[in-house]
């Protein structure tokens, strides 16, 4: 790709105040930051001097020397500080930053916080401090997902550490998982879980660290047909969990169709809902959605 | 290659950050190298010469209603905004490199080459990274990229969006104007011109390309924009629960809890900051008859009318 006239300007002037601030580079590392050949470096320093402010007298031209193949600039005029930042490469940084707030808590969090606001005041730029925000971005969670779509890929078994809901213990699980649910940015995983022989569902909040097996997963189909029920239900409106993999739930008009291994998950789930999701079948389950609404207006009328 | 032209691009932008006050055209054909020829020539190279420039992020300022120059135009750079002031303490530029760091093993790494570059000379005098081991899943997103490049520049955007798994993606056409991480996965704060509302998009369930659109500039950010007024999880949490919670369940909500309180055998007393009524009514009714609503009224009535819908769909 040949380079315009004046991309080859803005790397003149970005490559003073490197110069400025690298006395003594040796030609080959100052055309390797640069990337570059050596060739197109000498002509650049060629150029370079001859260049200067209005007047260009040896007094206003910049002023450099590079005969041993080490490159000093003794006069760089008035390009001696870096340029400023564009919008894009502010906005690049405040990325940066922000992935690594989610990595960082107190004193550190509030150094980076405060390096954001001084970035945007120095470079003078539009780009609101709030354009990035990567706080809410936990890094335990950034590294569960990761191991569990590869599993899901891969067919591998994981191991996961657990904090069950009983706080207090925290236990290890071998799992056969099989999809991803999410709402609202809570996670959850159902997968088969190998030390009770049983499917479950598993909030990724509590789940503490997880890593791949060598040994593959159960083939869940089979597991799947012997475990699991299928469910029908009907949605009126927008509210309801998302699956991952969308394979895992077929519709029809606007009857839906969902394997369910715990049917107090399911149960659960439209409760939540609030009415917008009703059970069609089987009938036990709408009887069991019944009735655990029931013994839950029992208790307002004690 | 001809390395006129590139001489002169530099030898003006010197003669405008050097000006120390405007220059008129007049001035710059006269003082600065490079510029000959008749004057319909020289005003074409100018011309041609200042839009490149500015195209290329450098500022030129000017002024033509000043009376000093009575009908002609002046031009400058103004340093405050050309160069990048050392500003920085030694610690804050560590965090600038381990953050430069970061990007360069990332799907930004062809980006950041000149960022790089541009914040080495600060950085260069002073060895002292921080040293967090991070990991930058999180930066490894081809979209993100292109998301940048238009909030950065203030083009549109359109893609197809699958807001649930029911439906079928719609195209969208939307003013991006930030992005934030929540979990692990990237969201898309931007204006939806069909909906004529800001919106929120998960990366993930955009469904095609992503295509910039139209003109560069079309749309303003707001100065005081916050990612965190429109992604509904950082909105804070200022709705005050009061519940009986069975003994041994809710551990979810109790981890939320403000306070605890046991009252009998059977219940505790505990108190929450839910985020809204949605949030409390839904958290609340997944728990079935381990909870009870004791305040505030209208939320109980609402729990209450859920519970009746939901019996009575299940009839």
């Amino acid at each position: 790709m040949s380079e315009t006239a004046s991309e080859r300007a803005l790397r003149l002037l970005d490559m003073v105040p490197f110069l400025n601030a690298h006395p003594g580079i040796s030609i080959k590392e100052l055309a390797s930051a640069f990337k570059i050949s050596t060739n197109q470096l000498i002509a650049d320093l060629n150029l370079l001097f001859l260049c200067g402010l209005p007047g260009y007298t040896p007094l206003e031209l910049i002023d450099l020397s590079f005969d041993d193949g080490y490159v000093v600039v003794k006069e760089p005029q008035n390009l001696a500080d870096p340029r400023n930042l564009t919008d894009r490469e502010l906005l690049y940084l405040l990325i940066g930053l922000s992935s690594l707030e989610s990595e960082l808590s107190g004193e550190k969090l509030e150094k980076v916080k405060e390096l954001r606001a001084k970035l945007r005041i120095s470079t003078k730029s539009s780009i609101p401090l709030g354009v990035v925000d990567a706080s809410g971005s936990r890094s335990d969670l950034v590294t569960l997902l990761p191991v569990i779509r590869e599993s899901l890929e891969k067919r591998k078994k994981i191991r996961i550490e657990y904090r069950s809901r009983s706080r207090d213990s925290i236990t290890e699980r071998e799992l056969s998982p099989y999809r991803i649910l999410e709402e609202n940015g809570n996670f959850y995983l159902e997968a088969y879980s190998h030390d009770v022989n049983e499917f479950r569902t598993f909030n990724l909040q509590n789940v503490n660290r997880a890593r791949i097996l060598e040994e593959d997963c159960v083939e869940i189909d089979e597991v799947k047909a012997a475990k699991s029920e299928k469910v029908q239900f009907r949605l009126d409106s927008d509210s309801i969990f998302h699956l991952e993999n969308s394979a895992k739930i077929t519709k029809t008009g606007s009857a839906f169709e969902i394997d369910v291994f715990q049917r107090e998950w399911i149960v659960r789930n439209v409760l939540r809902d609030g009415g917008a999701m009703t059970i069609t079948a089987p009938v036990e389950l709408r009887s069991d959605v019944r009735n655990l609404a029931n013994s839950a207006l029992e208790n307002y009328q004690k | 290659m001809s390395s006129a032209k590139t001489e002169r691009l530099i030898n003006l932008t010197m003669a405008l950050l050097g000006a120390k006050r405007y220059m008129t055209k007049t001035e710059i054909f006269r003082k600065v190298a490079g510029y000959s020829g008749s004057a319909e020539t020289m005003e074409r190279m100018f011309e041609r010469d200042k839009d490149e420039l500015r195209s290329l992020g450098i500022e030129i300022d000017l002024v033509n209603n000043d009376p000093l120059f009575e009908d002609e135009v002046g031009y400058r750079i103004s340093p405050d905004r050309f160069s990048l002031k050392p500003v920085f303490s030694p610690e804050e530029l560590g965090i600038l490199a381990t953050a430069l760091n970061l990007m360069s093993n990332s799907s930004f790494a062809e980006d950041v080459t000149r960022l790089n570059l541009k914040i080495d000379p600060l950085i260069a005098s002073h060895e002292n990274e921080i040293n967090i081991n991070v990991n930058n899943s999180l930066l490894h997103s081809s979209e993100l990229k292109v998301i940048s490049e238009a909030i950065s520049t203030r083009t549109e955007l359109q893609f197809d969006y699958k807001k649930r798994l029911d439906v079928n993606p719609e195209k969208r056409s939307v003013c991006p104007m930030g992005l934030s991480a929540w979990r692990g996965e990237w969201y898309l704060v931007g204006f939806d011109k069909d909906r004529d509302d800001i919106r929120v998009y998960k990366l993930s369930r955009i469904s095609s390309e992503i295509n910039l659109i139209g003109k560069k500039g079309s749309f303003e950010i707001d100065r005081d924009f916050n990612v965190r007024d429109h992604v509904i999880m950082y909105t804070a949490s200022q709705y005050p629960v009061t519940l009986q919670v069975r003994r041994f369940t809710g551990y979810s909500l109790r981890e939320r809890a403000q306070r605890v309180e046991s009252i009998n055998d059977d219940f505790d007393l505990v108190t929450i900051d839910f985020l809204d009524e949605d949030d409390a009514l839904k958290s609340i009714l997944w728990f079935g008859d381990d909870i009870v609503v004791l305040e505030p009224e209208d939320l109980k009535s609402k729990v209450i009318n859920a519970l009746k819908r939901i019996v009575g769909a299940h009839e």
